[in-house]
């Protein structure tokens, strides 16, 4: 008897849940036949190694909003997959973690992932590589200078007696472990260094916001013990000093970090030295 | 990555210095005029303005095709420059009317 | 009970066996420093003529951008000014006060053009010492938060303007 009940109600809630369910579907058919399609110019940077001497060049696609997730990541996959698969770019986690996607979107640079589609149709939205690096094939720079600079500040603990290493945990205050907020959350995307004009000019010699950033999370560390050799290698002209605090490279952070500010500090830290 | 061969740091702060002591002595300038302020103001904008053009020639003179090698040329014309520049202001602050004087005159034109 | 011999057979081989320094310079990492990989880099993107990807022509010119290539073009324009006024001084014979007297007889000194040059040269100087305090502000670590950046700047360049057409208005008695 309570079996019967009971398949007779799961009999009842399964018939209202397909009906709406058609009832959604149909409804969805109808807004997407009267749906006009959004159409959105993309103008985007293209250069291919392997077309001999060829000049890099702006090519233009369209993409129908209506078809495709809100950031830039998601129309430039639709376009790779639906449109051109040449289309060259790097990208990973699609949340604004790794660092991967980041590029000039619109004259600012930014990570592709979580930089929202501007909705006006009207406007050609502009998709250029991170400024003033050598292109390895379109949307693709070569970062292995970057690498090196990042390499060249020795970015790990150091302690002066290196027989301890290990033995021991490092422990921290609470104040010592804030002092790192703002700093140790850097992905190294490098939208702040190539947002840099400085950088632009001397990128063999000067280090770039992100770098320097990062010299200045690991002299603050409480547990290094290597402050005053890391700020004695930094001490020429143009390793820290070609920062003129011109600012770009706060405003482009696009995980709201301030390399201005880690700079400034570094360099007061430099005159006490 | 050893020490490196010239330290900037002791530069830096001169630089940082100087600017203070300018953002005193031109608003006084403006109230009171005086030779020593002439002589003063001589020496403080020519020193100002000469490492302020460094900065600028040792950004962007590394550009053209020569590269680095181009930089010498321009740090040294700069010198050259403002030598004379500031040579020329205390010779004008002795025998004529001085910068103060200078400027005054020269707002009197309507 | 094989397993038990196997693992100490292995200990006692182990104890005995020293990794060779040549075996460990082969298994080291690559021994290029980060210098030698900075140099590396331009000569293989010289080499493979890849481009560089656009700067100036594309990079959005924020507020604080206009603000700073400002500072830094009055000041470049102040600096050259001067000396084109020191070397001046030389070549032309007379005193100043001569030639001031000499420029108020030109047919171009007039209202009409000289109150915006008065505004233009007193923007020039006021608003490069205000940035000038934004600059020293910055030097001191102040002022860093991207509020207070635009806040400051927005200070700057307006007290400037309202400076320069204020200051344009005096006219000393000679």
């Amino acid at each position: 008897m309570a079996a019967v009940t009971c398949s007779k109600l799961f009999a009842a809630a399964k018939t209202s849940n397909i009906f709406s369910q058609v009832s959604i579907r149909l409804a969805t058919a109808a807004a997407a036949v009267q749906e006009k399609p959004r159409l959105k110019k993309f103008s985007i940077y293209r250069w291919d190694p392997e077309s001999p001497g060829m000049k890099p060049k702006m090519q233009e696609y369209e993409v129908d909003l209506n078809n495709c997730g809100p950031m830039l990541l998601d129309a430039l996959v639709k376009i790779k997959n639906e449109v051109d698969p040449t289309l060259t770019f790097r990208k990973s986690c699609r949340e604004g973690i790794c660092g991967s996607c980041s590029m000039n979107i619109d004259g600012g640079n930014t990570l592709a992932c979580i930089c929202k589609i501007n909705e006006n149709v009207g406007k050609t939205t502009k998709v250029y590589p991170l400024p003033h690096m050598h292109v390895i094939k379109d949307l693709v720079p070569d970062f292995s200078n970057f690498y090196a600079q990042y390499a060249s500040i020795q970015p790990w603990l150091q302690k002066k007696d290196e027989a301890n290493i290990g033995k021991e945990a490092y422990h921290q205050t609470v104040e010592d472990r804030d002092k790192l907020d703002g700093l140790y959350e850097c992905i190294l995307c490098a939208c702040c260094s190539t947002s840099c004009p400085s950088y632009w000019w001397s990128a063999d010699k000067y280090l770039g916001p992100a770098v320097l950033m990062q010299a200045y999370r690991w002299i603050i560390d409480s547990r290094d013990e290597e402050r005053a050799k890391r700020l004695s290698q930094m001490r020429d002209k143009f390793t820290v000093y070609r920062c003129h605090t011109i600012l770009n490279c706060t405003a482009a952070c696009p995980k709201g970090l301030n390399p201005a500010k880690a700079i400034g500090e570094l360099k007061l830290m430099m005159n006490e030295l | 990555m050893g020490e490196p061969l010239t330290v900037y740091t002791g530069h830096w702060k001169a630089e940082k210095y100087l600017a203070l002591g300018l953002l005193g002595l031109v608003p006084t300038a403006l109230f009171v005029q005086h030779a020593a302020i002439d002589y003063a103001l001589a020496a403080a904008m020519i020193l100002h303005g000469h490492w302020g053009m460094k900065a600028i020639i040792d950004d962007y003179a590394h550009q053209g095709k020569k590269g680095r090698a181009a930089t010498p040329f321009w740090t040294n014309l700069s010198i050259g420059v403002s030598a004379f520049t500031f040579a020329t202001l205390c010779y004008f602050n002795y025998n004529d009317v001085g910068i103060c004087g200078a400027v005054r005159l020269l707002w009197t034109i309507t | 009970m094989a397993l038990l011999m196997r693992l100490a057979t292995r200990q006692a081989l182990l104890r005995h066996v020293r990794p060779s320094s040549i075996l460990m310079k082969a298994a080291a990492p690559m021994a290029t420093s980060p210098s030698e990989q900075a140099k590396a880099y331009w000569e293989k993107n010289k080499e493979l003529g890849r481009p560089v990807a656009p700067h100036l022509t594309i990079y959005k010119i924020d507020w604080h951008t206009l603000l700073s290539g400002t500072h830094r073009l009055t000041g470049f324009i102040m600096y050259t000014g001067l000396a084109a006024i020191a070397a001046a001084t030389l070549i032309v014979p007379a005193s100043y006060p001569a030639w001031i007297a000499a420029i108020k007889t030109w047919p171009i000194a007039i209202p009409a053009i000289i109150y915006p040059a008065k505004v233009g040269a007193a923007f020039t100087v006021f608003y490069h010492l205000l940035n000038g305090i934004r600059h020293i502000a910055w030097d001191f670590g102040k002022g860093f938060a991207m509020k207070d950046i635009n806040r400051s700047g927005y200070v700057a360049m307006g007290l400037a303007l309202i400076l320069a057409v204020f200051a344009a208005t005096i006219v000393p008695s000679s």
